[in-house]
């Protein structure tokens, strides 16, 4: 049965029923208990945001706090991941990728391939994300797109609380290594979420709203500011068809053309900077594969070429909002 | 020797010995090291990247200092499903200095993982000298900073590097924590087919050849002791030749991948 629960409750339960459910998942991180070999509680945080609490008193040493050493915890779960376990490891945030890239990339990525085929790596690196709490240029980026780039990995951004946890339940139970991306100002956010066990294929967007003048291509936190758009765009008579891409890797591309086909007009939102990103990469699919079904050029809706900044009012600045959607979507309509 | 199947190696650069000592398949490797479909990476991998999952061989690897934090993983792995397995990472004196052996060393001591850390020391990490690389007298001192045994062994002595390996192999078994063995050792040949090692003394080389190869310290100790003699010793040197003279013929008479193995094997699903 669906009760609203937030985000952060949503990846809390899908961890604690894919851990009751195969005892091989196992759950690492810094303070993902919080307060190992401390004299107070030994389950103080469930993570800097309490998304894991309550897990540690659930399955003991099943959870395990690390030294703040990513490049021996993220590659300690790539190994365990290849020798009979299904560990979810978390990177605090996604920035930290700079220090524990090497086992990422170089090795969960690379040994199905390298090895001919004859590796399974089933690791979850759970990670947050994204600008909006004002922690600046080394805690707030979106860095899903360097990911995307790399084949062997799976890249999954959920947008709501359903999502969340279905998305994250598929990639506990998925065999390929799996970067598992959290927007942290998403974490608040409630919505309609099965009691129950569910899954969410990789690879299938999500049309969350149908439109016929134009179609936003989008994903993670900026779906909501795609859709503010669209209510703002819908008093202006114009139709907006929103997808929702779930998943960056494998990425959906059959319902972006499907729709950019039906609207002829493209916006791609991403919340990421805009070089090799995700819009890019959308927007060079479409010309590519429907150029004839486009009434007007693509526009891109980005953060700009610059690290996040940490006064409020930049960072507000930084981060794309409704009405730079608004405008590029009337810019494709012809209507500026 | 100590290990078995429930045991897991992670090598590095230099990854064939490791590799048929865990167990793989010499006719196999062969076929990889030529790039051969047959392989035992499908050709995929080749002499950087051998490995063989089924044998608890996690692969040679192409960056130094890649294989200590997997080692975690796998000790990890075999502590949370008992199977009383243990966890290998053979590396260099370069490895020796990564950040991420230093961590795996204090992962590994704070969850007391059944690791053992072999540092094979030659003296070299490409051209520049582990005298000037590596900052303390032995990469083994480290292993108090990490509240471990760290035990220095003359790598050119089988026997000795036996019973140091047996003894930490033991300890991580029984669950007391990991282990670092530092083999020191030299090395004849270059880092390259080709390098000309400028970089070392007149005559290092060949005054290494003549007074400390361990083969020849090997034989002389099974000879002297009676455990094997001359003809024996040089009957397992023929065998192996002749092994390895075979793979070869085998691995440069075998195909190539089929050009549709491009793009199979990324992942399991997509």
């Amino acid at each position: 049965m669906a009760r609203k629960i937030t985000y952060q409750q949503a990846i809390g339960e899908a961890l604690a029923q894919e851990m009751a459910r195969d005892e091989t998942v196992i759950l690492m991180g810094e303070d993902v208990a919080g307060g190992a070999g401390a004299p107070g509680e030994d389950d103080a945080w469930g993570g800097v945001l309490g998304v894991t609490k309550g897990l540690y008193g659930k399955f003991g040493d099943r959870v395990l706090d690390t030294p703040i050493t990513e490049s021996a915890f993220i590659g300690a779960a790539v190994g365990a991941a290849t020798a009979g376990l299904r560990p979810v490891a978390e990177l605090m945030f996604i920035d930290f990728m700079g220090v524990c890239f090497d086992q990422i990339f170089n090795q969960a990525a690379k040994f199905r391939y390298m090895f001919g085929g004859n590796a399974e790596t089933p690791v979850v690196i759970r990670t947050m994300y994204g600008a909006g709490m004002r922690a600046a240029a080394q805690h707030s980026q979106c860095l899903y797109p360097v990911f995307t780039h790399i084949p062997g990995l799976k890249v999954v951004t959920p947008a709501t609380p359903y999502d969340a946890k279905g998305l994250l339940i598929q990639a506990i139970r998925d065999n390929d290594p799996v970067i598992f991306c959290e927007h942290k100002s998403l974490y608040t956010l409630e919505g309609d979420v099965p009691e129950e066990s569910y899954t969410i294929p990789f690879g299938e967007a999500n049309v969350t709203r149908e439109g016929d003048d134009i179609t936003i291509v989008t994903l993670g936190r900026m779906l909501h500011v795609a859709h503010e758009a669209a209510d703002l765009l819908a008093k202006e008579d114009i139709s907006c068809e929103i997808v929702d891409l779930r998943t960056t890797s494998p990425m959906d591309t059959d319902t972006i053309i499907e729709s950019v086909e039906n609207t002829g007009r493209l916006v791609v939102l991403d919340e990421s900077t805009p070089r090799c990103n995700i819009a890019t990469d959308v927007s060079a699919i479409v010309s590519q594969e429907a150029f004839a079904a486009l009434k007007a050029p693509i526009r891109m809706v980005t953060a700009p070429h610059v690290p996040v900044p940490f006064a409020g009012n930049l960072e507000d600045l930084y981060i794309p909002d409704a009405g730079q959607v608004c405008q590029a979507v009337r810019t494709v309509m012809g209507k500026d | 020797m100590h290990l078995d199947e429930r045991d897991r190696i992670a090598s590095n650069h230099r990854g064939h010995g490791h590799s048929i000592g865990k167990g793989c398949d010499v006719h196999d490797m062969m076929a990889e090291i030529y790039g051969r479909g047959t392989g035992l990476c499908g050709g995929k991998g080749g002499s950087m990247h051998i490995a063989d999952l089924s044998k608890g061989m996690m692969g040679a690897n192409g960056i130094v200092g890649g294989g200590p934090p997997l080692i975690c993983g796998a000790g990890l792995a075999a502590k949370q499903l008992k199977t009383t397995g243990v966890a290998i990472a053979f590396f260099g004196d370069g490895a020796s200095n990564q950040g991420t052996t230093m961590e795996s060393l204090n992962l590994a001591s704070v969850w007391n993982l059944p690791c053992i850390f072999v540092v094979e020391n030659n003296g070299y990490a490409e051209a520049t000298s582990s005298k000037y690389s590596v900052a303390c007298d032995d990469a083994a001192d480290r292993a108090s900073a990490f509240n471990m045994p760290g035990i220095v062994v003359d790598g050119h002595d089988f026997f000795a590097v036996y019973e140091v390996a047996g003894e930490a192999i033991k300890r991580a078994r029984e669950g007391k924590g990991p282990t670092l063995i530092e083999c020191k050792l030299n090395r004849y040949y270059g880092h390259f087919e080709g390098d000309a090692q400028t970089y070392r003394g007149k005559d290092e080389v060949k005054n290494l050849r003549a007074t400390i190869d361990c083969l020849d310290r090997f034989r002389a100790k099974v000879t002297s002791t009676k455990l094997l003699d001359d003809a024996e010793l040089n009957a397992i040197d023929d065998d192996i030749a002749e092994l390895i003279d075979d793979a070869v013929a085998k691995a440069k008479a075998a195909p190539m991948p089929m050009e549709s193995e491009l793009l199979t094997d990324v992942y399991i699903s997509y």
